[in-house]
């Protein structure tokens, strides 16, 4: 069985390549380029599978999983600049995917009960990426 | 771990579920007002899917500025503000075995899954399609039944 909670943040970034010309940038990233970035409302959906407890009838108990996403990701990225405030995306862009791929990441061994098996990173209401085990 | 991105279009178009192999009645009472003589229409929206290994330069699967055309050109020209029943759409199935098409969203969604693919740039590949036909309506679709012979539109034939 699977539960899934939605969690929501907002941040800011920009797809720049500093080896390229920023003629370069733009022909590969577009307005992505820009110099002072752009934002979204991330959604995300973090899904677990595991064992109903007898005892709880829980599969996890959803104020654990709320503190553990708060603290390793909702901390980390809501309202930040994720190029500039945030260590996740170095050599790389803080595209959706490698988003998605950090989130999993960072999430992927430190429940305290049953399994990352899904996490569906919306980046707006047209785009979403999604990682699985 | 598996990563892949979602990539939702929209497009617009109408239909008539009917058979003519069925009786007038018979059409009406399996396809009730979907039946109707002039057709109607939905808003319908497409969620492609696709894989592939992110590189590590640009953080992409997929670069949207590649997959955005490339859709437009394979699939949304072809489909959007369009009549998918009468002879525009066909579903090339079993030429030996010939059945009416029936312009379902599973059959829409079985005609532009080649196309999709088609779409796809070097080192991507499609997972599935989901095509919402309205907010209660989803179908999903990952090329299990594949066409037996590769269907175009009348007016996009090469």
């Amino acid at each position: 069985m699977l539960i899934t909670r939605v969690f929501k943040f907002s941040a800011s970034h920009r797809y720049y390549d500093e080896g390229w010309s920023p003629e370069k940038n733009w022909e590969v990233f577009g307005p992505c380029s820009n110099r002072h970035g752009h934002g979204h409302n991330y959604r995300l959906e973090v899904s677990i599978q595991g064992q109903v407890d007898r005892q709880t009838g829980m599969i996890i108990n959803l104020k654990d999983l709320k503190e553990l996403v708060d603290r390793e990701v909702i901390q980390r990225y809501d309202h930040r600049h994720l190029n500039l405030d945030v260590g996740d995306f170095a050599g790389t862009q803080p595209t959706t995917e490698q988003i998605a791929v950090a989130i999993w990441t960072r999430l992927q061994d430190k429940l305290p009960v049953g399994e990352l098996a899904r996490i569906r990173l919306w980046e707006n209401d047209d785009l979403y990426a999604e990682v699985s085990a | 771990m598996r990563v892949t991105l979602t990539r939702i279009y929209h497009f617009a178009g109408s239909h008539r579920l009917h058979s003519p192999k069925l009786s007038d009645d018979a059409n009406r009472t399996l396809f009730r007002e979907c039946n109707n003589q002039d057709g109607h229409g939905h808003n319908f929206f497409l969620h492609v899917t696709v894989t592939g290994p992110i590189d590590r330069r640009t953080g992409m699967i997929v670069n949207l500025g590649d997959l955005d055309p490339a859709i437009e050109a394979h699939v949304l020209r072809k489909v959007d503000h369009r009549f998918y029943s009468a002879a525009y759409l066909q579903l090339r199935d079993d030429p030996e075995h010939p059945e009416p098409w029936i312009a379902t969203s599973e059959n829409i969604i079985r005609v532009i899954y080649p196309w999709a693919e088609a779409a796809m740039p070097a080192g991507v590949t499609l997972v599935r399609l989901q095509l919402d036909e309205t907010a209660s309506n989803r179908f999903e679709y990952a090329g299990e039944q594949p066409l037996l012979q590769r269907s175009e539109p009348l007016e996009c034939a090469p």
